[in-house]
C-alpha cells in the first residue's frame, strides 16, 4: 500500500519535474511564431515577400515562424510605447536611447536577460563586446542586444553644392560661412526657402526647433541631448552648467533671431509638418542646418545620383568643426524582448541568426540576391534595376539593429564617403563618456512632465527666432520653467551625472585644437 | 403650474397599474424585454464599466512588471502634474469655453440651415446644397491642416498671394494667437454643419403638414409658422444633441485642435485644451499613471457639468432631462 503511493507520488513528482524544465528551457521541438517589431515609416513593395522567406528559413533552422513587422508610423516612439503598453506578446523589439530604452527599462517594459544570453545564445553573447553589455545595463540588468557596428552619428550642415558653385558663395566650414552661404542663397534663389527647419521632439532633450543641433559645431560637450539647459563641460565632465541662463545661450539665439529676420526659414516654421529630407529632395529648400550621420549622407548622394543627376551636394559634419569625435552609443541601435514575450528564448536565438549568419542578414537587410540587389566583383552593392523604384531598398526593413560589419554591403560611392569620413573622424575621436548614462526621472517625473511641457510651448519660437525680443521672452520661458520645478529636476539629473562619472571613473580630458 | 399637474397625472397612471412588488414580478413580467435588454447590458458593461477598474492606475507608479495592482501606491502624486504647470485652470477654461462656443454655434447654425433648407421648394437645389455643406463632414482634420497651412503660410499661402497682390503688408496668422480663437470655431462648424442639419433636417420632415396649413389659414405668415410651429418641435431634438455634446465637454474636438495647432508653441496660450496638453505632455515617456489621472480629472469636471446642466433642465421641463 505504502508503496502505491510512494510510486504514485514520484509518479507526480516527476511529472511536475518535466513540467518545470520544459518551462525553463526552449522546448526546440515545440514549434512557435516570434514576432517582431522595427520602427519604419513605411514598408517597401517587397518586404511581406521578404518576410515570407526569412519565416521559411526560420522554419526549417529554428522551428518556428517570423511575423516580422514595421511600425508603419511616422511617429516611431508614440508608437512604440502604445505597443509595449497595450501588452500584446511582441518577442522582439527594436530599442534605441532616442526611443526612450532608459526610461522603458526602469519602468520594466523589458525583460532582464543576463541570465539566458549566455546558455542560450552563447556565440551572441561573444560577440558584442564587453564594454557594450556593460554599457547597455540599466539598474544592472542588460535589456538590450546593442548593434555592434561602429558608427558615428554627428549632426553636420547639408547644403547644395551646385548652387554655391553657380552663385560663387563661399564653402561652408563655420557659422560665417554658414550664415554667408544662406545670405546668398537668399538673395538669388528668391523662389527657394533657404532652410527649412521645424519643430521636432526626441528623448532625452524634449521638444525644440532643430537650429538646436546645429550648436553642435560650437559647444564641446558632452553630448547635446543633455536635457533641461544643462550643460556638462567635455573636458571636465564634473562641471554642470546652466547653460540657458548663461549669455552665450543669449548670442545663440539672437543669432537664430538675426537669421529668423532675414528669412532664411519660413516664418510659419513653428507649423510645418514637411520633413527636411523630404523639403531638400523636392528642391524646396537649400540646406539644411542638421542633418545627421555620415551614412545618411552618403545614402542621400547615392539617391541622390539617381533622382537630380545634376545636383551636388557638401555635408559639414559638427565634428569637424568643434575636433571633437565620440563614437556612438551603445544604445544607439539594439533589440529587447519585452516582458509579454511568449518565447524569449526562441526569440534570441533568432535575433542571432539575423546578426550572425550572411544568409539571413542579407536577406533581411538586403533582399532576395538577384531579385533586389546584387554583389559586385569588387564586393560592392548593387541594385538590380532602377533605385529609385527600388521593391526593397538596401536596409528596407530597418533592421539597424542587427547590422554587422562582417557581412554589411554599400553601394560604391556610399562605401567610399563613410570610409572616408570614418578616417577623417579617428584623428579626433575621443571616448563616448555618455554611452551609459541613463537618467531616472521616476522620483520627479511630475515635475519632469511640467518642465517639458513648458519647454514645449516656449523654447521652439525663440530658437526659431520668432520671438519679438529675445531677452524678454528668455526671460519669461526660464521663469516658467523654474514654476514648473526645473530646480527639481536639474538637481535630480546632475546628481545621477555625477555619480555616474564617478562610478565609471571618468576623467578629464584635454582636447587639442 | 403644469409640472405638479404632470406629477400627478404620472403618479395616477401608476397606481392605475395592477400593484406589484418586487424586481422579480418585473422580470417575470417583463422576460422578452428583459432578454432584449442583454445585449445592451454587455456592451456597457464589457466597455464602460469594467474598464472601470483601471481608474486606480491614476494613484499607482505604474511599471510593466508588477502590472495594475502590482504597481506602488502613490497617493494623488500623479496629479501634481496637471497643475505643476500653472496651466490647468487656463486648460480647463480653454476646454469648456471651446466647446460651448462649438456646442451653441454650430447648434444654432444647423437649425438656420435645417429651416431654410426644408424650406425651399427646388429639389434639385436643395439636395445639392445640403450635398455640399454635408461634404466637410467626411474631410479629416489632417487634410483640413494640410488646406489651413496652405492659407495661412507666410511665404508661398494663399492668403498672403492675395495680399501682396492687392499690394497689402503680409499677414502672420501663425504669430498671432488672437484670431485663432475665431478660426477654431470657424474650422469647427465648416466641418459639422452638415452633419447636425441633416439631424435637424430629419425632425422638421416628421412634423406633421396640418400644423402649417392650419396655421395657414388662420394667417400665420412664414416667419409667425417657423416661430411657433417648426422651433418649437425642434426644441426636443435641440436639447437631446446637447445633453451628447455636454457629456463630452472636457474632451471636446482633441483631433482639431492637435492637427491644426500642432506643435507650434505660440498659439497654446489660446488654443491648448485639456487633452492636447495631456498628449502633449505624455507623449514623449508614456506613463500610464499621469494619463489616468488627467483622464479621471475629465471624467469628473465632465460628470459634474452634465449632472448640473441635466439638473438645471430637469428644474424646468423634467420630460426634457436625460435622466
Amino acid at each position: 500500500m505504502t508503496r502505491k503511493i510512494l510510486c504514485a507520488l514520484l509518479a507526480i513528482m516527476m511529472v511536475l519535474l518535466t513540467g518545470a524544465s520544459a518551462l525553463a528551457a526552449d522546448d526546440m521541438s515545440k514549434k512557435v511564431d516570434i514576432t517582431m517589431w522595427m520602427t519604419g515609416s513605411s514598408s517597401p513593395r517587397d518586404f511581406d515577400l521578404v518576410a515570407s522567406e526569412l519565416s521559411k528559413k526560420f522554419e526549417q533552422d529554428l522551428n518556428c515562424t517570423l511575423n516580422f513587422n514595421l511600425f508603419n508610423d511616422s511617429n516611431s516612439s508614440q508608437r512604440m510605447t502604445l505597443m509595449l503598453s497595450s501588452g500584446e506578446p511582441i518577442d522582439l523589439i527594436y530599442s534605441a536611447n532616442y526611443l526612450g530604452y532608459a526610461n522603458f527599462a526602469h519602468r520594466g517594459a523589458y525583460m532582464p536577460l543576463e541570465d539566458i544570453l549566455p546558455e542560450v545564445v552563447p556565440d551572441l553573447w561573444n560577440y558584442v563586446s564587453e564594454e557594450f553589455w556593460e554599457a547597455v545595463k540599466v539598474d544592472g540588468h542588460i535589456y538590450m542586444i546593442p548593434c555592434m557596428w561602429p558608427e558615428y552619428v554627428p549632426y553636420g550642415f547639408l547644403w547644395r553644392e551646385d548652387l554655391r558653385k553657380q552663385y560663387d558663395l563661399p564653402v561652408p566650414v563655420d557659422f560665417e560661412t554658414i550664415e554667408a552661404y544662406m545670405a546668398g542663397i537668399k538673395a538669388n534663389c528668391p523662389d527657394m526657402q533657404v532652410t527649412g527647419e521645424l519643430v521636432s521632439t526626441y528623448n532625452p532633450l524634449g521638444t525644440h526647433f532643430t537650429t538646436w543641433e546645429l550648436l553642435d559645431g560650437k559647444y564641446q560637450w558632452a553630448d547635446y541631448r543633455v536635457p533641461y539647459g544643462l550643460y556638462i563641460d567635455y573636458a571636465d565632465p564634473t562641471k554642470v552648467l546652466n547653460w540657458w541662463e548663461s549669455d552665450e545661450f543669449r548670442e545663440d539665439m539672437k543669432m537664430f533671431k538675426r537669421w529668423a529676420d532675414a528669412g532664411y526659414w519660413s516664418k510659419s516654421a513653428l507649423a510645418t509638418t514637411e520633413t527636411k529630407t523630404d523639403a531638400f529632395q523636392a528642391g524646396k529648400i537649400a540646406c539644411d542646418l542638421g542633418y545627421n550621420s555620415p551614412s545618411g549622407y552618403a545614402n542621400l548622394v547615392a539617391t541622390l545620383k539617381n533622382s537630380h543627376p545634376d545636383w551636388e551636394i557638401g555635408w559639414l559634419p559638427f565634428y569637424r568643426m568643434k575636433k571633437l569625435a565620440t563614437p556612438n552609443d551603445a544604445t544607439q541601435n539594439g533589440f529587447s524582448i519585452p516582458i509579454t514575450a511568449e518565447n524569449p528564448e526562441r526569440a534570441l536565438k533568432v535575433l542571432e541568426k539575423l546578426i550572425l549568419d550572411k544568409d539571413y542578414f542579407r536577406l533581411s537587410q538586403y533582399g532576395i540576391e538577384g531579385v533586389h540587389y546584387t554583389v559586385s566583383e569588387e564586393g560592392f552593392y548593387e541594385y538590380v534595376g532602377d533605385a529609385a523604384s527600388s521593391a526593397f531598398p538596401r536596409e528596407g526593413s530597418r533592421l539597424w539593429g542587427t547590422r554587422n560589419t562582417e557581412f554589411m554591403l554599400y553601394p560604391e560611392e556610399t562605401g567610399k564617403i563613410l570610409t572616408e569620413l570614418n578616417e577623417e573622424f579617428s584623428h579626433y575621436t575621443y571616448p563616448n563618456i555618455w554611452t551609459g548614462f541613463d537618467e531616472d526621472y521616476t522620483a520627479y517625473q511630475a515635475e519632469r512632465a511640467a518642465v517639458m511641457n513648458v519647454q514645449t510651448q516656449y523654447l521652439p519660437a525663440i530658437q526659431a527666432g520668432l520671438v519679438e525680443d529675445v531677452d524678454k521672452a528668455i526671460d519669461e520661458f526660464i521663469q516658467k520653467m523654474y514654476d514648473a520645478g526645473l530646480e527639481t529636476v536639474r538637481k535630480g539629473y546632475t546628481e545621477q551625472w555625477l555619480a555616474y562619472v564617478e562610478r565609471k571613473g571618468i576623467q578629464k580630458t584635454v582636447i587639442a585644437e | 403650474m403644469s409640472r405638479p399637474e404632470r406629477m400627478q397625472g404620472g403618479a395616477a397612471v401608476q397606481s392605475a397599474l395592477p400593484r406589484k412588488k418586487g424586481f422579480l414580478d418585473e422580470l417575470k413580467r417583463n422576460k422578452i424585454l428583459f432578454v432584449m435588454l442583454i445585449p445592451t447590458f454587455v456592451y456597457f458593461l464589457l466597455n464602460s464599466y469594467m474598464p472601470m477598474v483601471g481608474i486606480y492606475f491614476a494613484f499607482t507608479r505604474y511599471n510593466f512588471r508588477d502590472g495594475l495592482f502590482g504597481s506602488p501606491f502613490v497617493g494623488l502624486e500623479n496629479f501634481k502634474f496637471l497643475y505643476k504647470s500653472g496651466k490647468l485652470f487656463s486648460l480647463t477654461a480653454n476646454t469648456i469655453g471651446y466647446n460651448v462656443a462649438f456646442i451653441l454655434i454650430a447648434n444654432i447654425l444647423q437649425v438656420a440651415m435645417a429651416i431654410i433648407l426644408s424650406r425651399l421648394s427646388s429639389k434639385l437645389f436643395k439636395r445639392i446644397t445640403q450635398s455640399i455643406i454635408f461634404l466637410p463632414y467626411f474631410v479629416s482634420y489632417v487634410i483640413l491642416n494640410v488646406i489651413v497651412y496652405n492659407i495661412f503660410n507666410y511665404e508661398v499661402g494663399f492668403l498672403n498671394g492675395l495680399l501682396t497682390r492687392f499690394g497689402m503688408e503680409p499677414y502672420n496668422a501663425y504669430g498671432e494667437p488672437g484670431i485663432w480663437r475665431y478660426l477654431m470655431v470657424i474650422f469647427y462648424v465648416w466641418k459639422n454643419l452638415g452633419y447636425g442639419m441633416v439631424v435637424y433636417l430629419a425632425t422638421i420632415t416628421g412634423i406633421s403638414n396640418d400644423l402649417y396649413e392650419a396655421a395657414e389659414i388662420d394667417g400665420a405668415n412664414v416667419i409667425q409658422q417657423i416661430r411657433y410651429i417648426t422651433i418649437p418641435l425642434l426644441f426636443p431634438t435641440f436639447v437631446i444633441l446637447l445633453m451628447f455634446a455636454l457629456g463630452r465637454i472636457m474632451r471636446g474636438q482633441f483631433d482639431l485642435f492637435y492637427q491644426v495647432i500642432g506643435n507650434n508653441g505660440v498659439l497654446y496660450e489660446v488654443t491648448d485644451i485639456l487633452d492636447t496638453f495631456v498628449f502633449r505632455t505624455l507623449k514623449q515617456d508614456f506613463d500610464v499613471g499621469m494619463s489616468t489621472s488627467a483622464g479621471l480629472f475629465q471624467s469628473i469636471v465632465g460628470f459634474f457639468i452634465i449632472t448640473t446642466v441635466n439638473a438645471l433642465i430637469k428644474r424646468k421641463d423634467e420630460a426634457y432631462a436625460l435622466f
